[in-house]
């Protein structure tokens, strides 16, 4: 039986058979032990008795010479007077051994051989425990002496009915002792074994439970005893590695949030190249979900090299690589601990956009400065011709004036655009926001901007709702952003194109689109147009003296966000470009009745 | 194979409950040498037959027995122990005698008459005295008295009780002082010590309730007659006693009985010693003052068949003197040599027992 429940019955079974064959030997033996030698003592009393009696009966018959010959004839005598007082049978023999008289039949004589061979070698009495025909007897034998002249031996049987009758009753009770205890043991062995092994079966269940998470289950023991001692000190184990787990729980989620709200790619790895950690950007950068081992990354060969170099030593890792259209940045650290094992981090950071934005900012930079060395060139170059020859011709000096004007105002307009985009950008820029008329605002800007659209001859229609609804906004950031928007589709239409705006409404947005027939955008130009400095390239603007610092697009952004709009942009390459500007209407965008 | 020790300890208990019955400390079949025993026998010098009768007495210079004799020995009889062995007829009566004794001056006997009442078991006793020339024979008691069949002497005069009443009774002056007790007495048994004026006797009070025989004594020193009188409880369940300076007796203790000496004072014992236990019958003082008889008999289901036992005092030792035998006399020693007389009782010829004066010689050594 391999259960706690088996072993314990069997135990109790080893024990209870143990000490049931220890009682009945110490039982069985003492009895034996007691009657022999209650018995040895009775027929030794019964031996003085004899020899008493046999001594008296000789005197009585006189003549000391004739002792022995009195003894030999009346031996047979003597047995049955010896008998009538002793409880023995009595036999008597003559100093050779011979049997002289028997108590009960010479002819059914008892073999005294060996007693009387032992008395006869030590001069003394002997007995042995006998057993004929089944009971047991005690056979004594003495020496018979008369004034120290020995005549003979007497024999003397003991029967030890009482002791076999006695030990046949033990063995019988204890049989059936054994064979009722044995039923009373299984009974209360299985009874109590219940009692005992709930606490360890309480444990076992909890310990399940524990298993599988559960840290709030305890063990209900109420007695002060070893096994309450054990429920205790594991209920405190089970507080204690409950508060443990919820601890190292909070640490880990917070942990991972912290993984998770990083930009950058984070993989921890063993010295053996598994992942020990890593974040959702890993996905992102590598479409490697949970990635288990740094040889999963088959397509990405520079981080197995960053692996190697840090398990070959290396302390600091820094490299700069382009993967799926992205630039990363990828930094490799052991991570050393006391009494941990070594292991590595590797942290991937998309600077892509940096990159994009260092390249765009040098191409501004340079844009500009291009910029503003033309109309300086040019503004330098009149002053020169202007300074060093001396013009009468008021034409050429009106000519030559008014490029430097024209210059200068361009120098103007370009440092103002580069100090809005710098307020922007520093979000001071304060919005004046009131409610008006969109409608009246577009007519506006559209008139305004065909007198610049006349040059190229480019016509601009414009088209709306009827009932189009008060917007509440900036009216001048609005008005420049509009200008800003038509200012390009004129830049980059040819001439004699149409750039259609069309103004309409639903229930939450005013949507304003501007479809112009001009370059268009390549779609690897359309993430980027909204950036600042981000100018398409010049080749393709359908007028050089037009161009900006790349900021116009950019302000449009800042302005719809600023009034919660959206703003999307479909183009297609030499087809054209359709912007579409999405303002809300607020609870506010309801005009006041004007009282007459 | 490797064999766990818990099956190994299991075979062999195993082995033990099966050789369970087997006697491991004592071999069969295999004679042991016993320590030798004959220390516990006395040695017996000479074991002779005298006569038929029941021994009473014995003279005080030891050539005199008195016995009962006759068929079925209601007679008392003299019989001479020196060379002649004559036996003499003191009393011959039809009615039944016993407890017959010398006087102190060995001129008298004291013996007991019996007779019948209505029935056997209640039978009427009486003290008589005879001088042993036959001359004379005097009533000591009344014969309206009924005296319990047992006295003891006093000087050359003789102690009888009856009813509530002690009896000192001095046949010469015939002069009789009486003592009341405090209860009614049934005695079995008197001693009276002249030198320090004490009469012990065994008796049940019949007042108890309790049918133990309780040993008594009375200090006669400074008694009045005129008094009631109040034994003194030395011992209680007491089988036989025996005074000879010191006090002898047998007390009966669950199913054993034990010789005790005890030291008196006055009436009171001081000190008490255990001498020895067994199946004891009785008891006797011997002329040598280290050494006590008593008989002891087989078993408590057969207490007919008695054997006579030494005891010295000293050294404390027992030694077996005869073989069981059914005793019917006391044991009277001879007051000058080891030699004791008892009455052994012969299986019935033609359905009368026939009682066996022995002589016994021995030494105590």
């Amino acid at each position: 039986m391999s259960t706690y429940r088996g072993r314990m019955i069997s135990y109790n079974v080893f024990l209870y058979f143990i000490t049931v064959s220890l009682v009945f030997f110490l039982i069985v033996q003492g009895c034996q032990v007691y009657f022999v030698t209650r018995a040895k003592n009775e027929v030794a009393a019964y031996k003085n008795d004899a020899l008493l009696s046999i001594r008296q009966d000789l005197l009585l018959f006189g003549n000391k010479t004739e002792l022995t010959d009195a003894f030999n004839e009346k031996s047979q005598e003597f047995t049955k007077s010896i008998a009538s007082i002793v409880n023995c049978r009595v036999l008597l023999y003559d100093t050779e051994t011979n049997l002289l008289g028997d108590s009960q039949s010479l002819v059914d004589a008892v073999d005294f051989t060996k007693e009387l061979a032992a008395t006869e070698t030590h001069d003394a009495a002997v007995f042995s425990l006998r057993e004929i025909n089944g009971e047991s007897y005690l056979y004594y034998s003495v020496p018979l002496s008369i004034d120290d002249e020995q005549i003979g031996y007497l024999g003397l049987t003991y029967s030890m009915a009482e002791m076999d009758d006695l030990i046949d009753k033990i063995v019988f009770l204890l049989i059936i002792s054994f064979l009722i205890g044995i039923i009373f043991l299984f009974v209360f062995t299985f009874a109590y074994v219940n009692y005992f092994i709930k606490p360890i079966k309480d444990l076992t269940h909890i310990s399940t439970e524990l298993t599988d998470g559960n840290y709030n289950a305890y063990i209900h023991y109420n007695h002060h005893d070893e096994i309450g001692d054990l429920t205790q000190v594991f209920n405190k184990m089970v507080s204690h590695v409950s508060s443990s787990i919820e601890q190292l729980t909070l640490e880990r989620e917070r942990l991972a949030s912290v993984l998770a709200s990083l930009d950058d790619g984070l993989l921890s790895l063993t010295r053996d190249g598994q992942v020990l950690a890593s974040n959702e950007k890993i996905k992102t950068y590598f479409n490697i979900a949970h990635p288990k081992s740094i040889y999963e990354f088959t397509h990405q060969a520079f981080l197995k090299d960053i692996f190697n170099a840090l398990r070959d030593g290396q302390n600091h890792i820094v490299k700069e690589v382009e993967s799926n259209n992205m630039t990363l940045l990828l930094i490799g650290s052991p991570i050393l601990g006391d009494d941990i094992a070594e292991n590595y981090l590797i942290i991937i950071r998309n600077i892509t956009a940096t990159r994009q934005l260092q390249h765009e900012q040098h191409k501004f930079i340079s844009s500009v400065s291009h910029e503003l060395r033309t109309p300086l060139t040019t503004i330098i170059g009149y002053t020169d011709f202007l300074s060093r020859r001396e013009i009468v011709d008021l034409d050429i000096l009106n000519r030559s004036h008014k490029s430097i004007h024209d210059e200068g105002q361009r120098l103007l307009r370009l440092v103002d655009d580069l100090l809005t985009v710098n307020s922007y950008d520093q979000m001071e820029f304060n919005y004046h926001k009131t409610l008006f008329n969109l409608n009246e605002l577009i007519i506006s800007v559209v008139d305004q901007m065909r007198f610049k659209a006349k040059p190229k001859n480019i016509e601009i229609t414009y088209q709306s709702n009827q009932n189009m609804p008060p917007i509440f906004g900036d009216l001048d950031r609005l008005k420049q952003m509009f200008i800003n928007i038509i200012h390009n589709a004129i830049k980059y239409s040819d001439s004699g194109d149409i750039i259609k705006i069309l103004a309409t409404s639903d229930k939450n947005t005013v949507n304003i689109s501007i479809r112009d027939y001009g370059v268009g955008i390549s779609p690897e130009e359309l993430d980027r147009i909204f950036n600042a400095f981000y100018r398409i390239d010049e080749d393709r603007s359908r007028n050089v003296d037009e161009g900006g610092a790349g900021l116009g697009l950019y302000l449009v952004k800042q302005i719809v966000n600023k009034h919660n709009g959206t703003i999307s942009i479909d183009s297609v390459v030499d087809e054209g470009t359709n912007l579409t500007v999405s303002l809300p209407i607020s609870d506010q965008s309801v005009l006041p009745e004007v009282t007459p | 194979m490797k064999i766990k020790p818990i099956f190994l300890i299991l075979y062999c208990f195993v082995a033990v409950f099966l050789t369970g019955c087997t006697s491991i400390f004592i071999h069969k079949d295999e004679p042991m040498v016993v320590a030798d025993s004959d220390d516990a026998l006395a040695t017996i010098v000479s074991y002779g037959f005298l006569t038929t009768g029941i021994v009473e007495d014995i003279s005080s210079d030891g050539n005199q027995l008195l016995l009962l004799s006759g068929s079925p020995y209601h007679n008392i009889s003299l019989l001479n122990l020196t060379d002649s062995g004559k036996l003499v007829s003191l009393i011959n009566s039809d009615k039944t005698e016993e407890n017959a004794v010398f006087s102190m001056d060995q001129k008298n006997i004291f013996y007991i008459e019996s007779t019948e009442k209505d029935t056997e078991s209640n039978k009427q006793y009486q003290l008589f005295s005879s001088t042993l020339d036959k001359s004379s024979v005097v009533a000591i008691s009344a014969s309206d008295e009924d005296i319990d069949p047992v006295f003891c002497l006093n000087g050359n005069g003789v102690i009888y009780s009856y009813e509530r009443t002690f009896v000192f009774a001095d046949p010469i002056s015939e002069e009789q002082t009486k003592y009341t007790l405090d209860n009614d007495y049934m005695i079995h048994q008197l001693f009276y010590d002249s030198e320090t004026h004490i009469l012990f006797f065994l008796a049940n009070a019949s007042s108890e309730e309790s049918t133990m025989t309780n040993l008594y004594a009375i200090d006669f020193e400074d008694q009045s007659s005129s008094k009631t009188i109040t034994p003194a409880l030395l011992a209680t369940n007491i089988v036989d006693f025996e005074y000879q300076g010191s006090l002898y007796y047998i007390q009966s203790r669950n199913n054993s009985r034990t010789i005790i000496k005890a030291e008196l004072s006055g009436t009171k014992i001081s000190v008490t010693h255990e001498l020895y236990s067994g199946n004891l019958a009785s008891l006797k003082s011997t002329s040598d003052s280290n050494i006590l008889l008593f008989t002891k008999y087989l078993d408590q289901n057969n207490q007919s068949l008695r054997s006579i036992w030494t005891l010295n005092i000293q050294t404390e030792e027992a030694k077996q003197l005869t073989s069981p035998q059914v005793l019917d006399s006391k044991i009277i020693t001879n007051p000058n040599q080891n030699i004791l007389y008892f009455s052994v009782e012969d299986p019935p010829v033609n359905g009368i027992p026939i009682s066996n004066i022995m002589r016994v010689e021995y030494k105590t050594e």
